[in-house]
């Protein structure tokens, strides 16, 4: 199992936002975290990427958690954020450096990745710009390579595909795909819901800051009791069950 | 649109109020009435040696002077960026706006420079020997050459042909320079109505402008806040200013110096990238360094050579801080595999560089102004010893308890 949440329950305050959550991204795994806005999904990635600090229960990645080994925990991880964060100061060569050493990447092999990444996203002859200058869709092709250059054993991608163009968007696709295979877990969460309902293994129904519901798109079929509902139908039905509980 | 500018002007009273209470601290006020103390008693002096007959440099570094002062006092517009979105359907408005704008701005200038033309009055009159009349005369002049310059600035916001440097060399020297010139040199009435003439032209011309051309929005709008910015960097000499963050400049021909890539080396990577393409740093750098060498040239005490340098390396360290926390917003500062401690060190011997460059620099200017000698030995210890107290145990108590 690549990473772990038992029952975390956590936020930004003392007032926790999310609780008792529990799952798990296997290697090889796409999992999506689906949730409305304020559901929970940034607060959860950002427990899962070390910025925030369990208030209860615990997150390991290959059985670490962030207090026992916090380098090494970390170099296991590769995040896109939802909205690109870039150095204003750095080159997209200098972007792609720092990455490298900061992950301490072998340096031939990690930059013909990076090439055959650039080509991909096209942007292989703007090496020596400034990409804090860049338009949303091209730093967030910046942070994508930046992130897929690391080969890391777990990524975490929020809310990726706003901003990129059809191409992008199927390029990334594949590329988590080819990650997949090379056994790496991924953690993304989405509005999507389309994208996700094609290509994830697992899905994390997140309200309220609770899992609402998780498994795969037949066991959620079958918890909705419609074997023909999309993700979208059975997403919408499921939280306002819940609303209409309440 | 005249709610805007008073709610708008009130606002940037009130920042400005704000903010003198840190410019204007304790410290700074003694320091600056001992200087203009020290200057004014200069000053008469100076006056007092010159004789009846005014010597022949006298007249020119009037001239220089009176052109220089018009420099005083710029066109505030206080447009803000989201105004080209949300203003613009009130653009039939805006030379309302403007009028107000530029009432405000001409009336503050032409305070400047009645106070300029008090302190010059003395030179006038003692130095040039010019009657009462002239020097009204030379006023005058003064106040409507001002008035022509920040109505022609203010007409830029429509006709982008006022920005190219020939119309910004008319406005700035050359018409300045001509009718003061005639002032003092021909006949002060030919170079006031000279000028009358002048704003009398220009006043009508403007009545055309607003209807026969477009408003330039992105232009006013950097204009402004590049004027905005240049007050925040000046408030920022005494206190943070959260809207202070210098441009990027890639400056290719440096890169040869820079550190390459290699492990370990991230945090002097990043710390060495951003001293020199962030302008914030690097020019605060060499600003310091600059003023201090120039200083130090022209002091031939040693004691006095010894506080300035100590004190000089030290506003260069200490306004280099922010650099150590320059990307801590950054969410991969906190993603990345790295040691928090690895940061300090990096900092640290950044700094150190940095700081031996100046000390390098300062006591070179120290040894041109004093000369060899034992003293000049202590000079170079101890501003050493600085540097390596500053950037040891000091940096390591102010910036570890963050860490």
């Amino acid at each position: 199992m690549t990473l772990k949440i038992n029952n975390l329950t956590g936020g930004y305050s003392r007032i926790p936002v999310l609780k008792d959550i529990s799952f798990e991204v296997g290697d090889g795994q796409l999992v999506g975290l689906i949730g409305l806005n304020g559901a929970g999904k940034s607060t959860t990635i950002n427990h899962v990427i070390g910025l925030l600090v369990p208030q209860k229960g615990k997150i390991t990645i290959d059985g670490n958690t962030l207090m026992d080994d916090p380098q090494n925990y970390k170099s296991k991880i590769a995040y896109i954020p939802e909205l690109p964060v870039l150095y204003p100061e750095l080159t997209l060569r200098e972007h792609l450096e720092l990455t490298m050493m900061a992950y301490g990447l072998e340096t031939t092999s990690a930059w013909q990745r990076a090439r055959v990444l650039l080509q991909t996203f096209r942007l292989e002859n703007k090496l020596d710009w400034f990409p804090a200058k860049f338009s949303k869709g091209m730093r967030q092709k910046v942070m994508i390579v930046c992130a897929f250059v690391t080969q890391a054993k777990l990524y975490v991608i929020d809310e990726p595909f706003l901003g990129l163009d059809p191409l992008a968007t199927r390029d990334l696709l594949n590329l988590i795909a080819a990650e997949k295979k090379r056994g790496a877990g991924i953690l993304m969460s989405t509005h999507v819901l389309d994208t996700a309902q094609e290509y994830c293994d697992h899905f994390v129904l997140l309200h309220e800051g609770r899992v609402r519901a998780q498994g795969t798109l037949e066991q959620l079929r079958d918890l909705y009791g419609d074997l023909n509902a999309s993700l979208t139908e059975l997403y919408l039905g499921m939280t306002q069950d819940v609303n209409g509980n309440e | 649109m005249n709610k805007i500018w008073e709610n708008r002007l009130k606002k940037y009273q009130k920042m400005l109020l704000h903010y003198s209470k840190f410019v204007l601290n304790d410290h700074f006020v003694i320091a600056l009435l001992f200087f203009v103390g020290g200057l004014g008693l200069a000053y008469s002096n100076f006056l007092q040696t010159l004789p009846a007959h005014p010597f022949w440099w006298e007249k020119p570094l009037v001239l220089i002077l009176l052109v220089l002062f018009l420099r005083a006092g710029s066109l505030a517009t206080l447009l803000q960026e989201p105004d080209t979105v949300f203003l613009m359907p009130q653009e039939h408005n805006l030379p309302l706006y403007l009028k107000r704008a530029v009432a405000h701005s001409v009336l503050l200038a032409e305070f400047f420079q009645l106070f300029f033309l008090l302190l010059l009055l003395p030179l006038l009159s003692r130095g040039l020997h010019l009657g009462q009349l002239a020097v009204g005369i030379l006023g005058l002049t003064q106040l409507l050459l001002k008035y022509f310059e920040m109505h022609f600035e203010a007409q830029s916001a429509y006709i982008s042909n006022y920005e190219h440097w020939n119309f910004k060399v008319l406005r700035i020297i050359a018409v300045p320079l001509i009718v003061q010139g005639l002032v003092l040199y021909v006949e002060p009435l030919a170079g006031f109505l000279v000028v009358l003439v002048i704003v009398g032209l220009q006043f009508m011309a403007a009545k055309k402008t607003a209807q026969h051309y477009v408003f330039r929005w992105n232009k006013m709008v950097e204009l402004e806040s590049n004027r905005m910015m240049r007050l925040y960097r000046f408030i920022n000499l005494f206190t943070d200013v959260p809207q202070v963050s210098g441009k990027v400049r890639r400056l290719r021909f440096l890169d040869r110096f820079l550190p390459h890539a290699k492990r370990d080396g991230v945090f002097s990577y990043l710390y060495w990238r951003t001293f020199l393409r962030k302008s914030d740093f690097s020019g605060l750098y060499l600003r310091l360094l600059l003023l201090g060498s120039c200083l130090l040239l022209f002091i031939p005490n040693f004691w006095l050579s010894f506080v300035c340098i100590l004190v000089f390396q030290y506003l260069i360290g200490f306004q280099l801080l922010p650099l150590f926390a320059a990307f801590e917003d950054n969410v991969f500062m906190y993603l990345y595999p790295l040691e928090k401690s690895d940061q300090l060190e990096a900092f640290k011997l950044v700094l150190r560089k940095l700081l031996f460059g100046s000390w390098f620099f300062f006591n070179l200017s120290a040894l041109i102004a004093l000369g060899i000698s034992w003293n000049y030995l202590i000079l170079l210890i101890a501003s050493m010893l600085e540097i390596a107290v500053f950037t040891g145990n000091y940096l390591t108590k102010r910036l570890g308890e963050n860490t």
